[in-house]
């Protein structure tokens, strides 16, 4: 089942435009959603929460429009948004009394649990906490209701390094009890070479690479390195992104095996990292 | 707990909150409130504190952002705020005549009636406010809204001004705890809340909840 569903999805705002032909998020796994910053994100994750409205096409989550008048679906949505909406100035305890009475599945001993595990004081006001407290607040409170989907847009980004792995650590602990799916859009592709099933690619509004897996993506391409000489134009069609750098060229290849049979021992060919790959497809029509 | 009810008590919780803003409107309700003179002048400035607080609050946090996650669509969200004015001014003009009263039982030197004539005065014209300020601050924002609510004082009392005499003495002859304008007045402030209603309700189901 596939817990997302978009079929030819515009948005405009402003001079950007959005254009999703399809997508669909299959139940039970973990989507990392890549783009640089203003590829359109945000802009996806609002148009899906029902925050922004389509100019065109159609949303779907757990089978039902997003638009729909009944928001009843949302229940099962645990959200972790760009900007949380909280009053900054209520306490943690008030925050946490004045979202609960909506989920019918509130959990406290999960909104406990997880608050103890990120040692943070509920007496105190939003606005006295770090960015990372806020962050680990708001993944608290997306998680004490058991949602089936967890949409979280950036939620990594400007927490240090300590913080950013225990938010990690804390996901995949409630991915494995709980089987949720989830959709993390993110720029910090580190964050998503870890907990990632399934990517996608998001360049200035367009999609440039569609829900592949990720471990296959990587398995499949590799960055290949040597001299310019090598990278004749027969070697083109199977390369993206082919730059010259002071020892040479560097290149992103979709086809290892015919890119291998082409420029032999003389290339290095590395495994690339997500970055590596995203930058490629981002940066390279096939040349 | 019903949706509305959850909405209405978010919004109490958040004012409770604002604890610069509720002890600043708080002393000043709670000091003019027990001179029976002034429990209009009190009941106004603590709705306006209030009221516009948690409507700005509410901008100044992106707390749509919050809204928008909740299982509760845009009309709940709407309804839910009339309800929160409605209640607030219901709450703050018992306690502004609670205190008023007091003080007129000790100091004998203000009638009841008037007493009555100012609690119904006091809630006319929160009606009144909230049938302004409500619909332009949740479908333009705080900031926008206030333009607009401007122009619309501006016009009211232009408009004031060209009112023919002869109308305004018909309307000076209908009783009412000895004050002849209220009945209209607050059949007015009614209407104009249910319109207020009725333009914003349709707009804020097709505003969009952008951060910027």
């Amino acid at each position: 089942m596939n817990v997302i569903e978009i079929h030819d999805l515009k948005k405009t705002l402003g001079n950007f435009h959005l254009s999703i032909p399809s997508l669909a998020v299959p139940e039970g796994y973990v989507t990392g959603f890549i783009g640089e910053n203003g590829a359109g994100k945000t802009t996806t994750i609002k148009l899906m929460m029902n925050h922004l409205f389509p100019d065109q096409g159609q949303i779907s989550l757990f089978g039902q429009n997003s638009q729909q008048k009944n928001q009843q679906f949302k229940e099962w949505i645990g959200y972790v948004g760009d900007v949380s909406g909280f009053t900054v100035q209520a306490t943690l305890l008030q925050l946490k009394e004045m979202t609960r009475p909506f989920y019918s599945k509130w959990d406290e001993a999960v909104f406990r649990r997880l608050t103890d595990r990120f040692a943070l004081d509920l007496k105190k006001p939003l606005k006295d906490m770090s960015k990372g407290q806020q962050k680990q607040f708001s993944l608290a409170m997306a998680l004490s209701h058991h949602p089936r989907l967890l949409l979280m847009d950036e939620p990594t980004t400007n927490l240090d390094p300590l913080v950013r792995q225990d938010f990690l650590d804390i996901l995949q602990n409630q991915l494995e009890q709980e089987g949720v799916t989830v959709f993390f859009s993110s720029h910090i592709t580190s964050d998503l070479d870890k907990v990632a099933d399934y990517v996608l690619f998001l360049h200035q509004g367009q999609i440039v690479l569609n829900m592949q897996p990720k471990d296959r993506l990587l398995e499949t391409h590799r960055i290949v390195k040597g001299p310019a000489a090598l990278f004749t134009p027969e070697t083109r069609p199977y390369l993206l992104d082919l730059r010259k750098t002071d020892y040479g060229c560097t290149a992103l290849t979709t086809q290892y095996a015919q890119t291998y049979a082409l420029l032999g021992q003389e290339a290095v060919y590395d495994i690339p990292t997500l970055e590596d790959v995203f930058i490629g497809y981002a940066r390279g029509e096939k040349q | 707990m019903n949706v509305l009810m959850a909405l209405v008590k978010s919004d109490f919780i958040k004012l409770l909150s604002l604890r610069k803003t509720l002890l600043l409107f708080g002393t000043v309700t709670l000091a003019f409130a027990l001179l029976p003179q002034m429990l209009i002048f009190s009941f106004a400035v603590a709705l306006y504190g209030l009221l516009y607080s948690a409507l700005a609050y509410d901008d100044s946090n992106a707390a749509f952002n919050w809204y928008g996650a909740l299982p509760v669509n845009r009309r709940q969200i709407f309804q839910a705020k009339y309800l929160f004015a409605l209640a607030l001014i219901l709450l703050l003009v018992l306690v502004t005549g609670a205190l008023s009263g007091m003080s007129t039982l000790v100091t004998s030197r203000y009638s009841p009636n008037m007493l009555l004539a100012s609690m119904t005065i006091a809630v006319t014209g929160g009606i009144l406010f909230t049938a302004i300020t409500l619909p332009l601050t949740l479908c333009l924002g705080s900031a926008k809204s206030r333009i607009y609510a401007l122009l619309l004082y501006i016009g009211c009392f232009a408009a004031m001004g060209q009112a023919d005499p002869a109308w305004l003495a018909a309307i000076v002859e209908i009783p009412w705890f000895g004050f002849p304008f209220l009945p209209l007045l607050f059949a007015g402030a009614c209407l104009l809340l249910a319109l207020g209603y009725l333009w914003g309700v349709g707009r804020f189901t097709r505003k969009e909840f952008r951060t910027e």
